[in-house]
């Protein structure tokens, strides 16, 4: 599926239509759901989340309902991101480069394309944790299905679920800090879908590039 | 003369009464009517003279020779109490089915697999039941020959929990009953139950 | 009050100090099960069925006495049967008692997520409260023994309550009343100790069963059920009574290592980013902000 990245008046440039956005904001609720009654069976010092989120039998039923729906919305992240995600030459030199970037020293990076590698690797470690998180999440919704000479799945699954969840958790971190606190104007491209042509030539100068006709690079 | 001047028969016996005992006047070992094998200890009084056999048309025996080569036995459950414990939920929860007990060895033989049918045939009648194959009963060797023997346990029989139910499916029951022999002991009137002989097959 | 509470050593999912660990004189019990002198008569069952007025529900044939292939969630203790050869030919048939073990470290209080959901008291019984229990089923999976068993309607789990309500009050568990052999014993754990090792060293000594021994698993801690057993060296041959038992390996590395990490990964992150804003702030800290841009 494509869209068209709009240069938009007044200097702004479309980067994710609504339906888009609307996923996103769907995996995002789903999301923090799943990570406070996550939690909230994860360690006792955490378990009163699950009485402010209606008790502890609520969250245990809801939990992986709303992980299926979470589970759907990165899906159609793939869908609709995949092919953009895909490895390029230009990321093994931005992960050489990490020194600068953790430094805010972006012109000191090579030019990143409409993803650079670091959100790059933050989607596909999504993606694989959410499927990880699904197939675990399906045993430990139904553990007593699982017989007796069959337990080993249920031992992975008990061991691989918080150890994905943690995963997701540590992703989910790093993107909250860099699209809300490092990145300025990055939340905005996910609320009302439009960032700034110095944003996208800042930060993403590969696909500032593309939308302004300026090269002929297709889009990764 | 002999020592025992105080009988009137002058000979001795057990110290009962003068006919108290209709059979003789010591115990001594007799086959079953229905049985595998002659009477190693007399072959020409194999079966007890004087043991009482019911006269109806129901009262047919068979031998080894009309196919009937399994010995059969009855007995009970610890699980349930004659007929009456059919009826109770937790008895019935703890064994809910008839069944019939086969050594490993003859179900080997004869292709039976826990949980199959096999129908049990005595000159009387027929019963029909889950076989629960077993390594708790062996083989014996009768003169030579293998012999097989299985176990019926009798607790259930025309209504109850489980034969309710049998009967709402239309299946037919039969009580145990109808294979054993209504021979009675001449002294005690305890009847034959517990030693006839069957054919088993498959169904 | 306080005496209930003060009757508790251990809490599923529990955050900090539990009032009753080490605060009382009382002894642990245990009950004792001589499977060389059970019968297979079952009384036990229909006592436990009985005195926890447990709803019945369907059984099949399936080629044993043994009444069903495992507990459920209204049936708490069964009776398994097998048989067995012996290599002289000689067959054994041999019953065993299974219902919860009451683990002195118990797999499920350790996997148990919610706050209050198991208890162990200070006399070693490991109990369900149901009403706090969130259905998770993580004890399933933390039990060696495959007790904890699951009611999809009420979506609670069930097992063995070594009778607490009778214990309690000075009774012995209804299991324990109802046997007619007296192969079954309650008391403490010490007594019922020196009971079993003295039948052991009987059934050595003067009934041909070298291997006869106890079985109190010291790989949770010891069990509140401990087994005479004419071979202690093949305890599998009784219902697949696992011969070391411990908590499942993913379920210590989960509750032990992986918490210590992912915590101080959590935590470390959060501060971490903190710090890195501190240091080096938004990437456009040293430039005008990008134009238009809005949060």
């Amino acid at each position: 599926m494509t869209h068209l990245d709009q240069v938009l008046p007044r200097g702004r440039v479309l980067r994710y239509p609504f339906s888009e956005r609307l996923n996103h904001w769907i995996a995002a609720f789903s999301y923090i759901y799943l990570l406070l009654t996550g939690l909230a069976f994860w360690s006792p010092w955490c378990f009163w989340i699950a009485a402010v989120l209606g008790g502890g039998q609520v969250s245990r039923t809801l939990h992986p309902w709303v992980g299926l729906i979470f589970f759907l919305a990165v899906m159609r992240m793939y869908q609709l991101w995949a092919p953009q995600m895909k490895a390029a030459p230009v990321d093994k030199e931005w992960w050489r480069s990490l020194e600068h970037y953790i430094g805010n020293e972006d012109d000191k990076m090579p030019p990143a394309g409409r993803y650079n590698a670091g959100q790059k690797a933050l989607f596909w470690s999504f993606f694989y944790c959410a499927i990880i998180l699904l197939l675990t999440g399906i045993v430990l919704w139904f553990p007593e299905q699982i017989p007796w000479n069959l337990r080993w799945v249920r031992y992975i699954a008990v061991f691989l679920h918080p150890v994905a969840a943690l995963a997701t958790i540590a992703n989910f971190l790093i993107h909250i800090y860099m699209s809300v606190f490092a990145e300025r104007g990055a939340f905005g491209s996910v609320i009302r879908g439009d960032v700034s042509l110095e944003f996208a030539k800042r930060y993403h100068p590969g696909w500032y590039e593309e939308i302004t006709g300026g090269s002929s690079k297709p889009r990764k | 003369m002999g020592p025992f001047i105080m009988n009137p028969e002058g000979v001795g016996r057990i110290f009962a009464p003068l006919g108290a005992f209709a059979d003789g006047p010591f115990p001594t070992f007799y086959e079953p009517v229905e049985s595998p094998t002659d009477n190693l200890l007399h072959p020409k009084q194999t079966h007890n003279p004087v043991v009482k056999r019911y006269k109806t048309p129901f009262d047919k025996y068979g031998s080894v020779k009309d196919g009937f080569d399994v010995v059969c036995t009855t007995y009970r459950l610890t699980e349930h109490y004659h007929y009456w414990t059919k009826n109770n939920p937790m008895n019935v929860q703890l064994v809910p089915e008839p069944f019939v007990e086969i050594p490993e060895e003859m179900a080997r033989e004869r292709g039976i697999q826990g949980g199959d049918h096999v129908r049990v045939e005595s000159a009387r009648g027929e019963y029909t039941a889950k076989a629960m194959v077993t390594k708790r009963i062996k083989p014996m060797v009768i003169n030579g020959k293998k012999t097989y023997q299985i176990g019926i346990p009798i607790h259930w029989g025309y209504r109850g929990i489980w034969e309710d139910k049998q009967r709402e499916e239309g299946a037919h029951i039969t009580n145990v009953n109808v294979l054993s022999p209504t021979v009675i002991d001449p002294n005690a009137y305890t009847p034959e139950f517990k030693g006839f002989l069957v054919k088993v097959t498959k169904v | 009050m306080s005496q209930a509470t003060l009757r508790v050593q251990k809490i599923s999912g529990h955050a900090g100090t539990v009032p009753g660990e080490d605060t009382q004189r009382q002894y642990t019990v245990a009950k004792l099960v001589d499977t060389t002198t059970c019968i297979g008569c079952k009384a036990c069952e229909v006592a436990c069925v009985e005195w926890n007025d447990m709803p019945f529900s369907p059984t099949t044939f399936d080629n044993t006495y043994q009444t069903m292939p495992e507990t459920r969630w209204n049936y708490w203790n069964l009776i398994t049967f097998d048989e067995h050869e012996k290599e002289d030919g000689s067959l054994m048939w041999l019953m065993r008692k299974n219902q919860c073990m009451h683990c002195a470290e118990p797999g499920c209080l350790a996997a148990c997520p919610s706050d209050g959901a198991i208890v162990q008291y200070t006399n070693g019984i490991v109990d369900f409260q149901q009403d706090k229990c969130i259905g998770c089923g993580y004890c399933i999976s933390g039990c060696p023994f495959n007790i904890p068993k699951f009611n999809k309607e009420t979506k609670r789990v069930y097992k063995c309550t070594l009778c607490t309500d009778r214990v309690s009050e000075g009774l012995e568990p209804a299991c324990i009343k109802a046997c007619p052999t007296g192969c079954l014993h309650f008391g403490s754990k010490e007594d019922m100790l020196v009971l079993a090792n003295e039948r052991a060293k009987q059934l050595k000594d003067h009934y041909s069963f070298p291997n006869a021994g106890v079985y109190d698993p010291q790989g949770v801690g010891g069990t509140g059920v401990i087994y005479v057993l004419h071979d202690a060296t093949q305890p599998e041959l009784y219902g697949g009574l696992p011969s070391n038992p411990t908590i499942p390996l993913m379920v210590k590395l989960w509750k032990g290592p992986l918490k210590w990490l992912g915590n101080i990964a959590m935590v470390g992150g959060i501060l971490g980013l903190f710090v890195h804003y501190l240091r080096f702030g938004p990437k456009d800290r040293d430039e005008t902000p990008s134009e238009g841009a809005r949060p």
